[in-house]
């Protein structure tokens, strides 16, 4: 990807692997995109003003959990059949996110950069505002899928732990008579 | 698809425009601001600002045309009002009424009603180009500047802007134009010259503007303002 020239032009896609696939970019009207190695098949992304914000997309390092919030707009049919794919399928979905270069003819400078992946927890709507000015939204939550929703498995120093670190090991053996009053924070 | 009844309304002011969603990236240290465009070539806009409707035919067709939008859940067909498409003759006129080319009507003395202007696209174009291959059957050279309409396999009617066109040598145009092609159009599709026109949706920040505000003695200054649409 070069970013050449003053005037930047970039189009951000999404590819959603639910039944059926979801395809959106940021854009105005179709985008045909071809396969790759994230959209297998290739396809119609469909744009105008679906897409209302795309967070801040982080990468979790050392296992904290990041959590984001894909939000679409809602106020017709025709963006609630987009996330009306079977909700059992979106479940755990991947979820794509990609950036394409165009140049000044709004064509593409290259391949899409597919940026971050994640595993979508499921889709919600929200209503916010009131009478004629009410603003309706799914968003989509997914985690950056890195990580798991738990705690390395060994991270304590406790004799337990430790055991299973080295069976025959008692160095931890009397951490729990220090440790009285404590509590072991979630998730475990 | 319903057409917008422009020319009966005879607006005062009109403007086609096509919108973006230009983003910047900030205030940088030294320099202009770097500026962008996530919108992948943007979308017609149209404000149809009427200046009278005084008349009672008129008042009642612009609350039937308001009835029929339904707020912005149909999309209507919008024609443009423009002088400077490429007639043959260099002005606008009507196609004379034609025969078959033995002289004969139809059975009931009935001619044929053709467009005065009569342009195709030479070879496939697909979905997103913003440059096509057009031959003039019929029409004067273009210049530039003028509005066209393409119908594809979905239907609906798309316009399109030309930006630059160079002739030829066998005679064809080559044209580039904005906002790229909304779907893809094989061989021989006709490029409508004649009635360049969009399927458009009303702007739901201009609904309450649409239904006719009484004035005394007894008229009305609507304004109606429509942006493009897609099918789901």
């Amino acid at each position: 990807m070069s970013f050449q020239g003053d005037r930047l032009r970039v189009a951000w896609f999404m590819y959603l692997q639910a039944t059926p696939e979801v395809r959106i970019w940021t854009g105005v009207g179709d985008f045909r995109l071809p396969a790759d190695y994230v959209d297998t098949a290739g396809g119609i992304y469909k744009g105008l003003g679906i897409f209302v914000s795309l967070t801040e997309l982080k990468v979790p390092i050392n296992g904290h959990f990041a959590q984001h919030e894909l939000t679409l707009a809602c106020p017709d049919a025709k963006a609630l059949a987009l996330v009306n794919a079977d909700r059992a399928s979106l479940r755990y979905a991947n979820v794509s996110v990609g950036l394409l270069e165009l140049d000044e003819n709004y064509q593409p400078a290259g391949p899409v950069s597919w940026l971050w992946d994640a595993v979508c927890d499921g889709p919600r709507t929200s209503r916010k505002g009131q009478s004629a000015n009410a603003v309706r939204t799914i968003g989509l939550s997914c985690a950056a899928g890195e990580t798991q929703r738990k705690r390395a498995p060994l991270s304590r120093w406790t004799g337990i732990d430790q055991r299973l670190r080295s069976a025959d090991d008692a160095f931890c053996d009397r951490v729990n008579l220090y440790d009285a009053g404590t509590t072991e924070t979630w998730p475990n | 698809m319903l057409v917008f009844p422009s020319l009966l309304l005879a607006p005062s002011k009109l403007g086609w425009s096509i919108a973006g969603t230009p983003i910047t990236g900030g205030q940088p240290v030294s320099g202009p601001s770097y500026d962008g465009d996530l919108s992948g070539g943007g979308w017609w806009e149209v404000t149809h600002e009427i200046s009278r409707v005084a008349r009672i035919s008129q008042i009642r067709m612009w609350r039937a045309v308001a009835a029929q939008l339904k707020n912005g859940a149909t999309p209507i067909s919008v024609p443009v009002i423009d002088w400077g498409q490429p007639w043959p003759n260099g002005a606008p006129q009507a196609q004379p009424l034609t025969t078959f080319s033995d002289g004969s009507t139809y059975s009931d003395a009935t001619r044929i009603f053709s467009n005065t202007i009569d342009a195709s696209l030479v070879g496939d174009t697909a979905l997103r180009s913003v440059s096509a291959v057009v031959r003039i059957a019929v029409g004067a050279d273009l210049q530039g500047g003028e509005y066209f309409t393409l119908v594809g396999n979905t239907g609906w009617p798309r316009l399109h802007v030309i930006g630059s066109a160079v002739k030829q040598a066998d005679g064809t145009w080559s044209v580039s134009f904005l906002p790229p092609l909304r779907e893809d159009y094989v061989d021989g599709t006709e490029v409508d010259f004649q009635r360049p026109r969009c399927a458009m949706k009303l702007d739901s920040r201009a609904i309450s503007s649409v239904w006719a505000t009484m004035e005394a003695p007894f008229f009305s200054k609507p304004s109606v303002t429509f942006r493009e649409t897609f099918p789901s």
